[in-house]
């Protein structure tokens, strides 16, 4: 069995240079642990598979893992409350083979990679519907909070749900966001208050409460939040350490959601929600040598509205929704060269989807999909250039059960048309993006093995930026495409006197063509974007959980361990310098892992986190490389519950000790830090 | 049993194999520090912005071993960001940063650092672009439209002019400085050049020779000439030669690109990079007809962008030496040639490479 004392001396005695010390420990484990497993004896009292299902009611309609053809994993609301991620970034943290790229901590921009692929390719799907950003292409999930995020669920090379708009099969990645006030259970309301202070002079409160009765509900949340920032770091100035404070990078953010919905007849679900969003950043920019520190500020606001309508009878099912959305910034310098600059831009999206299924037979069922996006952006200086966009895609989609077999195809196929108001000609890309997948998955003594395989080719189309932007756009540019080929299995457990396990692994080889870059063209101060890349990637995420709870279910433990690998390689051309180097900001090595121990109301969680070196330009020289980092952290919660009421307290230190690092060049993370919260909570029956 | 025995296998057999094709991370390999800085090239390294990583390159002509990251190994400390000019002056060697908007001084010989000044207005970095002399000052414009003039002895700013918009090249010419105001950061940019009387440093003229002046040289007839490089669109880049008496246009000629340009053994020798090929050429152009002589006479040389010429004698003999950025994202190179385009010696510098010279043994 595993020996945790064993487990934690070790990763604690583990050093930057230990990555083959912690790939062996992994296998060991791995081996140690399924040859116990494998070994369970025939004795269950009964077939509990813990299978993960996401827990909502309503509008989602998930695969179980281990049917699924895609690659992918899923944080539920109690793994989120055990690891108070701050945003959705962090949460991304729990899905292997995801980097997340992150600017700087507190308030910077983070984005995700996966597999070489650059956030462009994955989409966020809020409660089925996408945040789309036509500007620059992706999504800040930094600015997403996970305070009323009840799930998390992310798929790569692929997608098995029905429900979803087309969009999504377009993408490489998938990351689909259930949040609490979109939730449906009929006579059920509830009232959460929850505040938290950590360092950088953080707090938060937010508000959430929803009521239901049998045929309606209505919810509210909203939260606000304010980090007066200036943490403490040191970076490495040539051969010099330097100790500084990171001023100027203070958060004023706030957000309202409201939503409601009427089942009014069976079957039939009509849903509304609206959310304002507003956020002030003070911008600190890169740390740079000699530079008097950088004063910019952001101001964002997102004003979102939706309509959605679903239906589910014996055979037929469809998804309906109208999205519309408006988001301002207002970017400030007061100490741009030449005098103080301002920028403002304001984007507005219009979706309109639709999406069917129809059960042909037991086995079979068909799908099928439409979707518009309008997408219209316009700013104070010439170099926007007013472009719009018209996006008008369609799906056709198929799924067989024969037996222990599942097979999914899916041909999305869509046209873009684009143009700025400089240039009257409309421009239209059509891109089709097929894919497919194969599960099959049996019971071997009381446990479930499943095997999965998908092949599919996506693509993310160049931005509005990337197109029109001034001098750097390039209306010439094709869509980045991917083509990804996944292999993988899952294997659960059943429960035998309160110990199960999980074991999930996939091996991936994709290819990247047409890579839109930014590049030095006339000089350095003259970019523009081309389609001259050229990648292949290859791979595999892993993760293994094993968990024992005791028979009076007093006491539980869990470890949780993830590790990938992606080599990610330039073969653009032969004859530069970067042919067959791994691309820049892709670390060939990430592992987590996680340690829970609970015992009657106490839980204690202890994480650790490996990030391999990576190369912050495409040469794979010793000046390029941004070293590996570890991350240890520790959480203590208390819970207790007095009939409907519970009350929730916890604690929690990140980056224990004190790691001085950067995930980006020139953005050092926060040292050191804390945080403390509460949360109190009342459930009852309508 | 059996499926499990064969998914366990094949399961230590994909481990096994990922292990064998782990990827070891580079380490910088302890290098020599040159003693001194002499009888050698020394190369200015741009890097890229925001990224700290500009760089000395040191090349020693007599043992013909580089020196990388030579500031580093001297100072303790990184050069910066954006380096952008370089030149030697008296006994000691400036270096003008422009996104640390610092000016850097050395010992000549010893490469050691002599003093470190922030180029700023109210409390905002200027972004300093070039550096010249004359008599015991030297002249640094900055892209915030500053002139610096800094006294050599003290390493202190004396005084701060201001030119037209974005000033970029600088160039000494007697007791007059010329500074092509670039307008380069800006969307409508900037066509003139600012004439300055030294050392007074008060503007006596400023003359509209075309969008985006760069690069400016004379020749030993009384001639000025200034490159337009255009919008990179549209306007194609022009060189453009004035009468240095009475700052009149006198001739131009349309370039379609142009980087950079230097005047050597009275031919005009000027560096041209074309994006869309991701090619360079070297031509050579009358100064009197502005005719093109040679339209490129590095063709036989595998350069992809040439980012910097300039021409200076080495042991006696007349050579330029041009620095090629590669793809802006690669270690660039330094090559010798002589006047005919033959190769003499090449060697490989740091992240783009702009500007050249040579500290003669002392």
């Amino acid at each position: 069995m595993i020996d945790i004392p064993k487990v934690v001396n070790i990763v604690k005695q583990m050093n930057s240079s230990s990555s083959y010390l912690l790939w062996g420990y992994f296998i060991f484990t791995l081996l140690f642990s399924s040859e116990s497993l494998f070994a369970q004896p025939d004795t269950l009292n009964g077939k509990v598979f813990h299978e993960v299902e996401i827990l909502h009611k309503d509008s989602i309609l998930t695969v179980p893992q281990l049917q699924s053809t895609v690659s992918g994993a899923l944080v539920t609301r109690e793994e989120i409350e055990r690891k108070k991620p701050d945003d959705l970034g962090e949460i991304t943290r729990a899905f292997p083979g995801v980097f997340l790229r992150s600017y700087g901590g507190v308030g910077g921009l983070k984005t995700m990679n996966a597999r070489g692929l650059g956030s462009q390719h994955f989409l966020v799907l809020t409660n089925g519907m996408p945040a789309m950003f036509h500007q620059n292409g992706s999504t800040n999930l930094g600015n997403i909070q996970a305070d009323f995020i009840e799930a998390v669920k992310f798929s790569m090379g692929g997608i098995d749900e029905w429900g979803i708009p087309v969009l999504a099969k377009t993408h490489s990645g998938i990351m689909q966001v259930f949040t609490t006030d979109y939730m449906f259970i009929p006579n059920r309301s509830k009232v959460e208050v929850s505040g938290l202070y950590g360092s950088f002079n953080r707090h938060k409160w937010s508000v959430n409460t929803s009521f239901s009765g049998k045929k309606y509900f209505v919810s509210a949340n909203g939260y606000g939040m304010f980090v007066g920032g200036n943490y403490p770091f040191s970076y490495e100035n040539g051969l010099t350490t330097i100790e500084d404070t990171r001023n100027n990078n203070s958060i004023q953010e706030g957000q309202i959601r409201l939503g409601g919905g009427i089942a009014f007849k069976p079957g039939q679900l009509l849903q509304a929600g609206v959310q304002y969003y507003r956020s002030d950043k003070v911008l600190p920019g890169a740390i740079v040598f000699y530079q008097p520190e950088n004063f910019q500020t952001l101001l964002t606001s997102n004003l979102a509205g939706n309509i959605k309508y679903q239906l589910i009878r014996k055979r037929i099912k469809s998804q309906n929704y109208v999205n519309y959305g408006l988001q301002s910034t207002d970017y400030r310098n007061p100490f741009a060269l030449g005098g103080e600059s301002r920028e403002r831009y304001e984007e507005k999206t219009l979706d309109v989807s639709h999406s069917a299924g129809l059960d042909l037979s037991k086995n079979s069922s068909v799908n099928w999909g439409v979707q518009y996006i309008y997408g219209a952006l316009d700013g104070n200086t010439d170099a926007v250039k007013q472009p719009r966009r018209h996006r008008s895609l369609i799906s056709a989609g198929m799924r067989w059960k024969p037996g222990k077999w599942v097979f999914r195809v899916d041909l999305p196929i869509q046209v873009l048309t684009e143009r700025n108001h400089i240039d009257s000609n409309w421009r239209n890309t059509p891109v089709f993006t097929p894919s497919l997948g194969v599960n099959y998955r049996m019971v071997v003594k009381k446990s479930i093995l499943a095997y999965r395989l998908s092949l599919g080719q996506s693509a993310r189309v160049a931005n509005f930026n990337e197109l029109f932007f001034g001098q750097i756009g390039n209306t010439n540019l094709r869509p980045e495409k991917s083509r990804m080929f996944n292999l993988g299995m899952s294997w659960q457990s059943g429960i035998n006197r309160g110990f199960s396990a999980e074991i999930v692994a996939d091996g991936f080889i994709g290819q990247i063509s047409d890579k839109i870059v930014t590049i030095p063209t006339q000089n350095l101060f003259v970019w523009s974007v081309r389609n001259i890349g050229q990648v292949i990637s290859y791979g595999f995420d892993a993760s293994i959980s094993v968990s024992k709870r005791s028979r009076n279910d007093r006491f539980g433990a869990q470890l949780i361990q993830k590790t990938s690998l992606n080599v990610s390689r330039d073969i653009t051309d032969k004859n530069t310098a970067t042919y067959g180097h791994q691309i820049p900001y892709t670390p060939y090595w990430n592992y987590s892992g996680e340690l829970v121990a609970d015992w009657k109301f106490l839980q204690l969680s202890y994480e650790v986190g490996y990030y391999d070196f990576r190369f912050v330009l495409g040469e794979n020289i010793a000046a390029n490389v941004l070293d590996e980092y570890w991350l240890h952290s520790i959480r203590l919660s208390g819970e207790i519950k007095m009939k409907r009421v519970r009350l929730r307290i916890y604690g929690k230190v990140n980056n224990l000790f004190d790691r001085q690092y950067q995930v980006m060049r020139s953005f050092p993370m926060p040292g050191r830090n804390y945080e403390i919260g509460l949360k109190m909570g009342w459930n009852g029956k309508s | 049993m059996e499926s499990h025995r064969i998914f366990r296998g094949g399961l230590i057999g994909i481990l096994v194999l990922l292990l064998v094709i782990s990827c070891k991370k580079p380490t910088d390999t302890p290098s020599d520090i040159p003693e001194s800085l002499e009888n050698g090239l020394l190369t200015i390294n741009e890097g890229l912005f925001q990224q700290n990583n500009s760089t000395l390159t040191w090349y020693d002509l007599y043992s013909k071993k580089v020196y990388h990251n030579v500031f580093e190994q001297k100072t303790g400390m990184g050069l910066g960001d954006t380096g952008n000019d370089l030149a030697l002056y008296g006994n000691k060697i400036y270096v003008v940063v422009n996104n640390s908007h610092t000016l850097h001084v050395l010992n000549k010989s010893s490469g050691e650092l002599i003093a470190r000044l922030t180029l700023s207005n109210n409390n905002s970095g200027s972004s300093p672009r070039h550096i010249t002399f004359y008599q015991d000052h030297a002249y640094i414009s900055a892209f915030d439209g500053s002139i610096f003039k800094i006294d050599t002895t003290t390493i202190s700013i004396q005084q701060v002019a201001q030119a037209g918009t974005n000033p970029d090249a600088v160039h000494c010419s007697g007791d007059r400085l010329i500074v092509a105001n670039s307008g380069g950061l800006t969307s409508t940019g900037d066509s003139t050049i600012s004439v300055f009387q030294l050392p007074e440093l008060n503007e006596v003229a400023r003359v509209k020779v075309g969008r985006n002046p760069g690069s400016i040289t004379e020749d030993h007839s009384g001639n000025l000439f200034v490159m337009t490089r255009g919008d990179y669109a549209m306007i194609p880049a022009r060189l453009v030669r004035l009468n240095l008496q009475t700052l009149e246009v006198e001739a131009e000629v349309e370039l379609g690109t142009g980087a950079a340009m230097t005047f050597a053994a009275g031919k005009l020798y000027l560096a041209q990079y074309n994006s869309s090929l991701g090619t360079s050429k070297l031509m050579v152009i009358h100064p009197q007809t502005l005719a093109v002589e040679q339209d490129d006479i590095i063709e036989n040389l595998s350069i992809q962008t040439l980012y910097g010429i300039r021409y200076m004698q080495i042991a006696g003999q007349g050579v330029l030496v041009l620095n090629d950025a590669k793809q802006y994202i690669h270690q660039g190179k330094v090559v010798i040639i002589d006047l005919e385009g033959n190769l003499l010696f090449e060697y490989t510098s740091g992240l783009n490479p702009n500007k050249t010279i040579y500290i003669p043994q002392q």
